[in-house]
């Protein structure tokens, strides 16, 4: 069974505080709560007593949780703005690579002769956009909802903004065949369904795993 | 009609971070020994539940008034805090306006009562 301290540490943490403050707040009054027994222990009082008093001097889970929640400052991104983090978050960050991507190759085929390695690279380019980079979005996400103990709502919307991002802005690079002489293609790629189904199943299993680490409790 | 004017202190703001700021003044303390602190030198005229003193250490540690340090002491790992350069001159400002508003009031309870 969880203690008081550990209590108000999920209730801070579902309240949108900073996950590190949450546990060192928790932390302290529970260094603070053994201070205030070994005191009263060393006075006399018998440990049953000098428990429930410094529960009464250290103030109610109400008192204790606005007294932190009042400084919004102490508040993280993933609690106060989670649609910011779990909805724009995945979309931003594919574009940022696909754009770093797209000029990556660019430069490489500028400044380079097109080979077999240039199509390679392309290769390596569309592996890390359509999959490495979801599935460690998706992962990211999963760490941050399960440390903030956000909705498992906000990692299923996040992963499916995720997969569908990726699913939707692709792209190929095409190496010219050898009659056509220096012309590289870089081509957006339609979605396909197996695709969008597989990065679902990862986005679902994420959230199971969640779903069960946060009902099983701290 | 009273105009707003800026600066003007609310009663109680400011206080736990007057009662921290002093008794860190030129000594470390963790958070037990600071409520311990407050109710030995203000003979217990303050109460309030002591576990509210995390929330206002950590938000002036947030505002760079303070610094902690972790040191573990008998097995246990206790949070010190003390006063930065930006803590001392936050104490001279808030302990000039107490001594401001306690001055006012002092002379308000020390007037005779008009018949």
């Amino acid at each position: 069974m969880p203690d008081r301290f550990t209590t108000l540490r999920e209730r801070l943490l579902h309240a949108g505080l900073r996950p590190s403050i949450a546990s060192r707040y928790a932390a302290e009054l529970r260094d603070h709560c053994e201070d205030i027994v070994a005191e009263l222990v060393a006075e006399g009082v018998a440990a049953d007593a000098a428990h429930r008093v410094a529960m009464e001097r250290l103030g109610g889970q109400d008192v204790l949780a606005a007294a932190m929640l009042a400084d919004v400052r102490a508040r993280s991104w993933t609690g106060r703005w989670p649609w910011i983090v779990f909805l724009l978050g995945p979309a931003l960050v594919h574009a940022l690579l696909l754009v770093g991507l797209l000029l990556m190759v660019g430069c490489v085929a500028a400044t380079a002769r097109l080979s077999e390695w240039t199509g390679t690279a392309g290769v390596l380019a569309e592996i890390l956009l359509v999959y490495l980079q979801p599935v460690t979005v998706i992962t990211v996400l999963a760490v941050l909802a399960l440390r903030q103990r956000s909705r498992i709502f906000w990692l299923l919307a996040g992963g499916a903004v995720a997969v569908l991002v990726s699913s939707v802005m692709r792209l190929r690079v095409v190496l010219p065949a050898a009659h056509q002489g220096g012309l590289l293609v870089i081509e957006p790629v339609p979605p396909y369904a197996m695709h969008v189904a597989v990065m679902m199943a990862v986005t679902l299993a994420c959230a199971l795993v969640l779903g069960r680490w946060v009902a099983r409790g701290p | 009609m009273m105009k707003k004017r800026d600066g003007v202190p609310n009663f109680m703001n400011g206080v736990p971070e007057l009662l921290v700021l002093q008794l860190l003044k030129g000594r470390e303390m963790y958070g037990y020994e600071l409520v311990q602190a407050i109710r030995e030198r203000t003979g217990d005229a303050i109460v309030f539940a002591e576990g509210v003193i995390y929330p206002v250490l950590h938000m002036l540690e947030r505002e760079g008034a303070l610094q902690s340090r972790r040191q573990s002491v008998a097995g246990r790992s206790r949070i010190y805090y003390s006063l930065t350069p930006a803590g001392i001159s936050r104490l001279a400002g808030i302990a000039a306006n107490w001594r401001k508003l306690s001055q006012a009031i002092g002379s308000l309870l020390g007037e005779p009562s008009h018949a």
